[in-house]
C-alpha cells in the first residue's frame, strides 16, 4: 500500500512539472508571436509608405527639377529597402528612407508652386500620416521586444534557452540623424 | 499525530491546494498577458489582439445606476443562496450582465468595447439581499428581465448579491480582439464632470471577444492590476505545498496501517 502512495505521488510530482513546461513553453511561442506580429504591422506600413515614394518622385520631377540629388537619395533609400531581406535589414532601410523623405519636404518651402498642387499635399499628408503610424508601432515593438528579451533571460525560461535556440531582439531604435532631423509639418508651416 | 488527524490534514490539503493550484494559476495567466502585450494606442492600433489603457465612456445614454449609486456603464449581478447543512456554501441561483457594449478612450481615440463573454477582473462588492433598500431590489429585478423566475422566494432563506462593475470615467484596461471600422458613424463623448462639453469623435473601432482572444476588462491602470493579480504566483506555491502536505499525510496515513 505504502508503494501505491508513493506512485501517486510521484506521478501528481511529475504532472505538475509536465504542467509547468507547457506552460512555460507555451508562454515562450506566445511571446514569440507577439514580437512577430509586432514587427508585421510594421512592415505593414513600411511597404505602404514604399508604394507610395514613386508617386511622390513624379510629382517633385515636374515641380523640382533642380533638386535631382534629394529625389536621387529617395530613390535610392526605396530600392535599397526594396532588396532589403530581414527585420534588421528592413529597419536600417527605413531609417535611411525616412531621412532621404525629410528632405523631400523640406524643398516644399523652396518651391511655392509644390505647397499649391494637390498632389503633393495630398502625398505629404499622406506619408505624414504613415510617419505617425509607423512612430506608434515602433513603440509597440519596441515594447515587445523589451518583453521578450527580458522573459528569455529571466528563471525558468531561461533553461529553455538553450535547446529552443532563443536570441534577443534587436530594438527599432531612432537614429541620431533622425533625431537631428527637422519636423516635417513645421518645414511645411502646417 | 492520530491517524484521524493524518486524514482530515490528507484530505484538506488534497482539496485546498487544489483549489489554490488552479486560481493562482488563473490570476499568473492574466498576469503574464497583460505583461506580455504591449500598450497599443487608439487611434493608430492596428487589428487583432491589442491592450488600450483609457477612461470608460457611455456609449449614448446607457448609463444606469450601480448597487452604490455610481453611475454605471456595464455590470455582472450574481445571486446566490446559501444552502446551509453538512456541505454549506453559497450557491450561484442567477447571474446576468447589464449593459451590452461601451466606449474606451485613451486621448487618441476611441473605440467600442462588446462587453459579451468578458472575463472580468473588477472590483467586486457583495451585499446582503435583505440589507438593500427595496427600491434597490425591485430595480435589480426589473432589471434581470425575468431572469430571476421566482422572486417571492428570495423573501425566504439567506441570500447575496455580488456586482462587479464598469463606472463611468474610471480607468480601465482592455485586452481582445480590435477590428478596425473606417466607415463607423461620430460617437458622443461626454464627460461626468458638467463643466466639460461634449465632444464628437470619430470611432477607431470595436474590442471584442473571439474563439482564440478572449476580452480581459480590469478596472484601474495597469500597475494597479497588476499589483491585484502579483499574489497568484504566491498563491499558486502556497497550493501546492499544501498538496504536498496533504498527499504526505494521506502517505503516512497508509504507512501507519501497514
Amino acid at each position: 500500500m505504502i508503494w501505491i502512495g508513493i506512485l501517486v505521488f510521484l506521478v501528481l510530482v511529475a504532472g505538475i512539472l509536465v504542467t509547468v513546461v507547457i506552460s512555460v513553453y507555451n508562454g515562450i511561442v506566445a511571446l514569440k508571436n507577439q514580437v512577430d506580429r509586432a514587427w508585421a504591422n510594421i512592415d505593414v506600413i513600411l511597404k505602404q509608405r514604399y508604394d507610395e515614394i514613386p508617386q511622390l518622385v513624379q510629382v517633385l520631377e515636374q515641380a523640382a527639377q533642380y533638386e535631382k540629388s534629394v529625389i536621387q537619395k529617395v530613390m535610392d533609400a526605396r530600392s535599397r529597402y526594396g532588396s532589403a531581406r530581414n527585420p534588421d535589414q528592413k529597419v536600417k532601410a527605413s531609417q535611411e528612407m525616412s531621412l532621404a523623405l525629410s528632405g523631400v519636404f523640406a524643398i516644399g518651402e523652396a518651391y511655392p508652386e509644390l505647397k499649391s498642387n494637390a498632389n503633393f499635399m495630398h502625398l505629404q499628408t499622406r506619408l505624414s500620416t504613415l510617419e505617425e503610424q509607423l512612430t506608434d508601432r515602433r513603440e509597440v515593438y519596441n515594447e515587445a521586444v523589451t518583453n521578450w528579451n527580458t522573459r528569455i533571460a529571466q528563471f525558468p525560461e531561461i533553461l529553455f534557452r538553450s535547446f529552443m535556440t532563443l536570441e534577443e531582439r534587436v530594438l527599432f531604435q531612432v537614429t541620431e540623424q533622425e533625431k537631428a532631423r527637422p519636423n516635417l509639418k513645421m518645414n511645411l508651416g502646417t | 499525530m492520530a491517524r484521524d488527524n493524518l486524514l482530515e490534514l490528507a484530505i484538506f490539503g488534497v482539496f485546498t491546494g487544489t483549489a489554490l493550484l488552479v486560481r493562482g494559476y488563473r490570476k499568473f495567466r492574466v498576469r503574464r498577458k497583460i505583461e506580455d502585450l504591449p500598450t497599443s494606442k487608439i487611434g493608430l492600433a492596428a487589428q487583432g489582439l491589442v491592450e488600450f489603457q483609457g477612461k470608460a465612456r457611455a456609449y449614448g445614454d446607457r448609463v444606469f445606476q450601480s448597487m452604490d449609486g455610481l453611475p454605471a456603464l456595464y455590470s455582472r449581478i450574481t445571486i446566490e443562496q446559501y444552502r446551509s447543512g453538512k456541505n454549506s456554501r453559497w450557491e450561484v441561483r442567477w447571474q446576468y450582465d447589464l449593459g451590452e457594449r461601451f466606449l474606451i478612450e485613451d486621448g487618441t481615440g476611441v473605440a467600442h468595447v462588446m462587453v459579451k463573454g468578458a472575463e472580468l477582473h473588477l472590483q467586486r462588492e457583495t451585499r446582503l439581499w435583505n440589507l438593500l433598500d427595496s427600491a434597490r431590489q425591485q430595480a435589480f429585478l426589473s432589471a434581470s428581465a425575468g431572469k430571476i423566475s421566482s422572486p417571492s422566494s428570495m423573501s425566504l432563506g439567506e441570500w447575496r448579491i455580488t456586482e462587479e462593475k464598469v463606472t463611468l470615467d474610471e480607468d480601465l484596461l482592455v485586452i481582445g480582439n480590435f477590428r478596425t471600422r473606417r466607415s463607423e458613424p461620430e460617437v458622443v463623448i461626454r464627460s461626468p464632470h458638467h463643466h466639460e462639453p461634449e465632444r464628437k469623435m470619430k470611432s477607431s473601432g470595436g474590442l471584442m471577444r473571439d474563439p482564440v482572444h478572449p476580452l480581459v476588462l480590469a478596472d484601474g491602470t495597469q500597475q494597479e492590476v497588476l499589483a491585484r493579480v502579483n499574489h497568484g504566483v504566491w498563491t499558486m506555491i502556497g497550493g501546492a505545498a499544501a498538496l504536498s502536505v496533504g498527499v504526505l499525510c494521506a502517505i503516512l496515513k497508509i504507512w501507519g496501517k501497514d
